[in-house]
């Protein structure tokens, strides 16, 4: 018996060879990490070499908003030698983060990107490596910013889609280059 | 068949000598003649490899060899191994006796390519690619050119991978390597080779991309300009394609590399025939205006690729750069002065200055380094961008790397000129708003480089702005701001003082101040009593800011250092010499040992950067000051007491602040080089003097650690007068100062830490006796009292340390004792370990790592301690996990394989670390383990 | 009612990596899950030999190495317990007996084009479903000897097909689907099979269908709209959605529904038995279902009233912090209130429904 039909692609987009969606976006300069203006001197007079001593303080340092848009700023666009930050597809005030849970909103550089799904794929994997499993992670583009907006946020939160799409060789390569970066959270 | 195999082995081992012209002649006819017989094909090969390599061995035997070969072998019908020594026989005959094949003509050519077709075997291709290289260098293969290049062509590119344990360890680098040398053996391949070269590049996966851009850029030169010129649309298209929508940044970098080259080989010889850089035609001129299009919206992300292609014409022929400069420069500046928007100012100013920074790098190391920069045509209009750019809080910093680019290109800034960009930048440095903090460093950098060219641009407008303001009495206790504002100030100018002229000055104007605040004027004496605190700490900041500054000195190794030995450490020595002599009630600032220890560093930084010969003057008169207690020749300045008075550092009854001198003292001697080492006319004498004086007297830890320096440094340079005191000494020392119950705990406790220094020193001389004394501090771990401090003290032997400055932690026998002082409960101590771990991989490899054996080990105990609920310390959690994180690259994958699915489901769990510093290294090793593979 | 302790300390032999599904043997004291990383495993239960701990004793008894190269997404019993199938993500679906105490693979269908999703015997396990990201639904007839006919490929819904199940009795097949809807398929005796019905209501992904146990008039869904829909057959081909179950905070990935223990089956009138669901808010809610009655004095039509419902047990975070990926009702007689779920940390637990005490 024939297979029946023709079939979209994993995770994918209709994409021809070479194709490029958005061939030329605007690259904007980067923060420098707002280094925070030093308060070495605020409690004491002296200078001293390293901050260490608060350090072992038993205050907890929740995850936050920064935290996570740290994590995800250095991902490299896969048409472009950019990161998703000098694209301004993520930015720190898209991201919430609740007690157990994370929501992370990305802006395509235009509304018909196919590579939309690719990049929430990367956002998505950087995330499940990088957060506590407590954290639920829902991950969608910015309302009103692409135009097959709810095919997208559906595929990315749909979590077997994921899995599988992660068990694609060639998919994961791509995703992969696309973090090989990633540690550098902001800083060039 | 056993008749041949047996004299095929005989030959082998008959030595050659007895081997003449008649043996090898009947040899070589009868092997030759065995040929054609499956069964004694094998032999016949043997014997026939062993004959080509003989100088009896004549050019008529090279004839019937190769004639047999090619009418018997049929390559398809053997095996690896015989078809290995086929080629290893024709390899031997074309080194002996070339001009024999060459003359075969045709029939050695076609007999030849009719043999190597269809090779599969690695080790084989190497010799055949090898022999395909000679032949298409030497021989005249007009008539072969197409069947050469399908019996090479066919391999490229390469996508053999060795086999696991492939015993001939055969790379697929080295087929590479050796195929590409025939590719581009011969100009003649040129027109069959592009059209393959532009499929694999653009048909092909990543490594294949870079294969071919690799094998293009070796080729094209050789191909010739003529080629390269019909080829180059076709040839730029599929480059432009990489650089513009590259895979990865190897890829990128390697198409960029390729362009370069294919503009080269245009242009190259055409160079000397152009009159004019206008009348460049071609793709140079095409590229350039396409790229220079694309330059038109500087904010979109092709502008950075395209500006990447402009950058690599630079280094492509003289007559390109100065074409290139020539459309692309005015095109920016314009851009700049007349933008639709104002946020295209800033990429903008980044894509000239990545421009001229280019054109800067293009004479460098070549014969064009006298010439005029390519940009100096330009440079008035550039200048006054940048200047402009300046101004303006939002493209500042681009500007600022712009001029950076424009000061460090030769010749192309007048002094002048380099006067105008330092008066621009002071202007911002006056105007000191909060923004001034967002530049600071790049403003830093352009005012040093400036100071390494004309430094007194730097010298009369920068640094007398800046030291202004400081004030001559330190900011008073509520004035944190005032305290801030200086310390900014200091933290610039040990950044800005580097280069000597700067320096010279900053020591001047520094020293003067720190004068004035530990020594103040009697109506200033009233308010500096009342509350000593922040004129002490004002004067720490002026040293620590000295000892900054000296400390990027130290590391670009400078050697204008050496001089302050005469310049700054006497005046340092008379300060805090002087202040110790003071009375004892007066409220002296500099006697708080924090000035005390970053003075010492100070001295330390500066004795460290004196030559040898120099140093051995200066450490007659140190052993004056240290056994004599005479420091007039070591110390000098405004005040008198250090020159006209002795002290005894080491006497019961002297002061504590005298005491605190030691500090100092220390900081020189152990700086001091072996050949220039105290002269002492008992050393052990003094050895046993100091652990004395460390127990009995000395007040303070300052004192009694600097005592301990001193110990350490003498046993490491002079270990070997020292046999007595280590082999008798020591054990008296064990027992009536360690395990010695009835001694007050303090005093054990210190008597453990001269153990320490005693053991680091002997471990960098790698005394045997350092694994000895490092074994009896776990004897004392059961000791209720000092087990701690021992167990403590295992982690700080193989610690690094400034004293003894030597790497010593690589010591491999110390391994498994420093795994059990992971276990320990002391967290201080695992970190110390854990530091000692991490120092150690630094340089290892997976090939060659010392740490190997122990990976399964040291993988348990780190993920032991990064727990938190487990280890109170956040340092030994970063620790650990920077050293899991390392661990990747530093053990092979098979040895961790097993152990990879529970380092990623610990790490998991670690990613949870209520310390943010925590998690961020738990996400940087598990991101590791998740990229470690096989 | 009240959850005893999972059966999990006795059997601390989870997965290494998410446990997708799990499934009963229908016949047999044995229960089959299966994971990500590739493995099904295989656990028996017996009453406990232990006097302090009465109840009942898990155990592994093998981890079968699937060899399929991916995902294990699914397992299923065939009705007399002897055959096992798996569907993987590497689209093939594998057909599993035990030969001389080995599980051994005796057959490989494959055929769809993509991740296979789910697979379902049918009530007299002569008919095997099976669907697909590939929007298909396949049905395969049941020969001897590991054989399989490929009776008829059904491209009904628009997206990934996600589960499918058959009636407990007739010959209907059910499948829920990417694009929201459930589609109900009969066999036209004189042609191939179709689509006799589309039910629509929910408003994302449908992930998993139960069917009512006994006659079943009933079938539930969950959806990532986190509810659970229960449809009403109001004529031999027309099914009406009658009741929506909240509850759940995220996706509802998995519900089953099996008859009540028999003391509570007795006691409950028109009792439709137990309705437990779970998702990725890592809750599992359980829930009684009984036929509505009908007030006596009014004209209405018991067809119009929803079945009467209410919450008997919650089990807040049944895998820790981890989604609940299914949950599973046992089939056997007497062991009706246990019930197993596999989740995101890897596990099989298997939880007891006992009364509040």
């Amino acid at each position: 018996m024939s297979a029946p039909g023709h079939f979209i692609a994993l995770f994918h987009s209709s994409q021809m060879p070479g194709e490029i969606f958005n061939p030329n976006p605007v690259v904007f300069s980067t923060s420098k990490s707002a280094a925070r203006q030093s308060d070495l001197l605020a409690h004491s007079l002296w200078v001293t070499d390293s901050s260490q001593s608060e350090d072992e303080a038993d205050d907890v340092e929740p995850i936050d908003q920064d935290e996570i848009y740290d994590l995800i700023r250095s991902i490299y666009d896969p048409e472009h030698p950019n990161t998703l930050e000098e694209l301004r597809v993520v930015s720190a005030p898209q991201v919430t983060v609740g007690p157990n849970s994370v929501k992370v909103e990305f802006t395509p550089t235009v509304p018909h990107c196919g590579m939309s799904t690719l990049i929430g794929l990367c956002i998505r994997v950087r995330l499940l490596r990088s957060l506590p499993e407590r954290f639920k992670v829902d991950i969608f583009v910015k309302p009103g910013s692409h135009q097959s907006e709810n095919a997208v946020n559906k595929q990315l939160n749909d979590k077997e889609r994921v899995a599988a799409a992660l068990e694609n060789p060639v998919l994961l390569d791509t995703v992969e280059q696309c973090l090989s970066n990633v540690g550098a959270r902001g800083i060039v | 068949m056993l008749g041949v195999e047996l004299l095929s082995l005989v030959v082998s081992l008959t030595p050659a000598e007895k081997l003449n012209r008649q043996i090898v002649r009947v040899l070589t006819s009868f092997f030759c003649g065995k040929l054609d017989d499956m069964a004694t094909i094998k032999p016949a090969l043997n014997g026939l490899a062993t004959l080509t390599l003989l100088q009896s061995f004549s050019p008529v035997e090279a004839v019937v060899t190769i004639e047999a070969i090619f009418r018997h072998i049929k390559m398809k019908s053997i095996v690896q191994d015989q078809r290995f020594k086929v080629f290893s026989i024709i390899d031997s005959v074309m080194a002996f006796h070339r001009d024999v094949l060459k003359n075969m003509g045709k029939q050695f050519l076609d007999g030849y390519i009719n043999l190597a077709e269809g090779e599969k075997d690695p080790r084989n291709l190497i010799v055949a690619f090898a022999i395909a290289r000679v032949i298409l260098i030497e021989f005249d293969i007009s008539g072969h050119v197409e069947s050469m290049f399908n019996i090479l062509f066919c391999y490229f590119p390469i996508t053999f991978r060795p086999p696991p344990n492939d015993r001939y360890g055969i790379s697929t680098d080295d087929l590479r390597m050796a195929l590409r040398n025939c590719l581009n053996a011969t100009p003649a391949f040129g027109p069959l080779a592009i059209p393959v070269f532009l499929e694999k590049v653009s048909a092909g996966s990543r490594v294949t991309k870079k294969d071919t851009l690799q094998t293009m850029a070796v080729c094209l030169p050789v191909y010739g300009s003529a080629l390269a010129r019909v080829s180059a649309r076709k040839l730029w298209n599929a480059l432009k394609l990489e650089i513009f929508q590259p895979v990865d940044p190897e890829t990128e970098q390697e198409a960029l590399k390729t362009t370069q080259i294919l503009v080269k080989t245009i242009y190259m010889d055409e160079e000397e025939a152009l009159e004019h850089d206008e009348d460049i035609q071609g793709l140079a001129r095409d590229a350039c205006e396409e790229c220079v299009h694309i330059l038109k919206e500087p904010e979109k992300t092709q502008a950075k690729p395209a500006i990447k292609i402009l950058c690599t014409f630079m280094t492509t022929t003289p007559s390109v750069a100065r074409y290139t400069i020539s459309q692309a420069v005015p095109h920016l500046v314009r851009l700049f002065l007349t933008p639709d928007e104002a946020s295209t100012r800033e990429p903008t100013l980044l894509l000239l200055s990545d421009l001229i920074a280019a054109a800067r790098d293009s004479t460098k190391k070549s014969s064009l380094e006298d010439a005029d920069p390519p940009l100096l045509p330009y440079k008035d209009e550039v200048l006054g961008v940048f200047i402009v750019g300046l101004k303006l809080i939002t493209t500042r910093n681009a500007a600022l790397s712009g001029l950076k680019v424009m000061a460090t290109t030769k010749r192309l800034l007048s002094d002048e000129e380099l006067g105008f960009i330092v008066h621009n930048v002071n202007e911002i440095i006056q105007a000191d708003g909060e923004e001034l903090y967002e530049s600071i460093e790049a403003i830093l950098e352009v005012l040093t480089i400036i100071s390494d060219i004309a430094p007194r641009h730097v010298v009369e407008q920068t640094l007398p702005l800046l030291s202004s303001s400081l004030p001559d009495t330190a900011p008073a206790r509520d004035d944190a701001t005032g305290r801030e504002k200086c310390w900014q100030t200091l933290t610039t100018l040990s950044k800005l003082c580097i280069q000597t002229e700067l320096f010279e000055q900053l020591v001047i104007r520094l020293t003067t101040k720190l004068d004035l605040l530990c020594f103040p004027s009697s109506e200033q004496m009233l308010s500096v009593s009342a509350d000593p605190e922040p004129t002490a700490a004002y004067a720490h900041m002026i040293l620590k800011a000295l000892a900054q500054a000296l400390s990027t000195k130290v590391k670009g190794k400078h050697p204008d250092i050496a001089k302050y030995l005469d310049r700054l450490v006497p005046i340092i020595f008379n300060v805090f010499v002087s202040s110790a002599f003071l009375s004892e009630e007066q409220m002296i600032v500099a006697k708080e040992p924090r000035l005390v220890q970053v003075a010492a560093e100070i001295i330390n930084f500066v004795v460290q950067s004196v030559p040898s010969e120099k140093q051995r003057f200066y450490s007659v008169e140190l052993s004056k000051a240290i056994i004599d207690g005479n420091v007039s020749t070591i110390a000098e300045g405004f005040q008198k007491a250090a020159k006209s008075e002795r002290f005894s550092i080491f006497d019961a009854s002297t002061t504590s602040a005298k005491r605190n001198i030691l500090a100092l003292l220390s900081a020189a001697v152990i700086s001091l080089h072996k050949e220039a080492r105290l002269s002492l006319r008992d050393v052990s004498g003094f050895l046993e003097m100091l652990l004395r004086w460390v127990l009995d007297i000395a007040d303070n830890d300052i004192q009694k650690l600097a005592a301990l320096h001193i110990v350490s440094s003498i046993l490491n340079r002079q270990v070997e007068d020292l046999s007595v005191f280590l082999n008798t000494k020591l054990d008296v020392y064990w027992n009536t100062e360690i395990v010695n119950d009835a001694s007050p705990l303090p005093r054990r406790r210190w008597a453990i830490k001269t153990w320490i220094w005693i053991t680091k020193a002997l471990l960098v001389r790698k005394h045997p006796l350092a694994m000895k004394l490092t074994e009896q501090l776990y004897d004392a771990f059961d000791d209720e009292a000092i087990g701690w401090d021992a167990a403590k003290a295992i982690g700080q032997i193989p610690s690094p340390d400034t004293v003894l400055t030597k790497a010593n932690h690589a010591e491999v026998k110390l391994i498994p004792l420093l795994l059990r002082g992971l276990d320990l409960p002391d967290a201080e101590i695992r970190s110390n370990i854990i530091d000692t771990f991490l120092a150690a991989a630094e340089g290892e490899t997976p090939e060659k790592s010392l740490v190997a054996e122990h990976g399964v080990t040291l993988v348990n105990a780190m993920l032991k301690n990064c727990v938190s609920n487990d280890v109170s310390s956040t340092q030994v959690r970063i620790s650990a996990l920077r050293y899991l994180a390392v661990l990747p690259s530093i053990v092979r994958y098979d040895i961790l394989h097993p152990h990879k699915a529970t380092v990623l489901r610990e790490l998991a769990k670690v990613l949870d670390d209520p310390k943010r510093a925590v998690r961020k290294q738990a996400v940087d090793a598990r991101t590791n383990w998740f990229k470690y593979k096989g | 009612m009240d959850v005893d302790l999972p059966y999990k300390p006795q059997w601390n032999t989870g997965h290494e990596d998410r446990a997708w599904h799990v499934a009963w043997n229908p016949a047999k004291p044995l229960l089959a899950s299966c994971s990500a990383d590739k493995t099904v495993r295989l656990y028996s239960y017996a009453s406990s030999s232990n006097e302090a701990t009465p109840g009942l004793e898990f155990q592994l008894i093998t981890s079968i190495p699937t060899g399929h190269a991916k995902t294990v997404r699914s397992v299923a019993w065939a009705p007399a317990g002897q055959t096992l199938a798996t569907a993987s993500f590497d689209s093939n679906i594998g057909i599993w007996e035990k030969e001389a105490d080995e599980w051994e693979c005796i057959s490989t269908l494959e055929g769809h084009e993509t991740e296979c999703k789910c697979i379902a015997y049918s009530a007299s396990g002569t008919l095997l479903a099976s669907c697909s990201r590939d929007k298909t639904v396949w049905i395969w007839e049941v020969h001897p000897d590991g054989d399989f006919e490929t009776i008829s490929v059904l491209m009904e819904h628009t997206q990934d097909v996600k589960f499918v199940s058959w009636h407990p009795i007739e010959e209907i097949l059910a499948s829920a689907s990417y694009d929201d809807t459930i589609k109900l398929y009969i066999e036209d005796p004189s042609d191939d099979w179709y689509c006799f019905s589309t039910l629509s209501g929910h408003t994302s992904t449908v992930w998993s269908l139960a069917w009512s146990p006994g006659t079943s008039s009933y079938l539930a869904s969950s959806s990532d709209d986190k509810t659970v829909r229960v449809w009403r057959r109001v004529a031999e081909h027309k099914w009406e959605c009658v009741l929506v179950l909240g509850g759940h905070d995220r996706s509802v990935y998995s519900v089953s529904w099996n008859k009540a223990p028999k003391s509570v089956r007795k006691s409950t009138p028109g009792c439709l038995g137990w309705l437990a669901s779970a998702g990725g808010d890592g809750k599992v809610l359980i829930w009684e279902l009984s036929e509505p009655i009908l007030e006596d004095n009014t004209s209405g039509n018991v067809s119009l009233l929803p079945p009467r419902h209410k919450l008997i047990a919650s089990i807040p975070s049944a895998h820790g912090v981890h989604d609940v990926n299914s949950v599973v009702w046992c089939p056997r007689e007497g062991y009706e209130d246990l019930l197993a779920t596999t989740g995101d940390d890897g596990y099989t637990r298997v939880w007891k429904i006992v009364p509040t005490t």
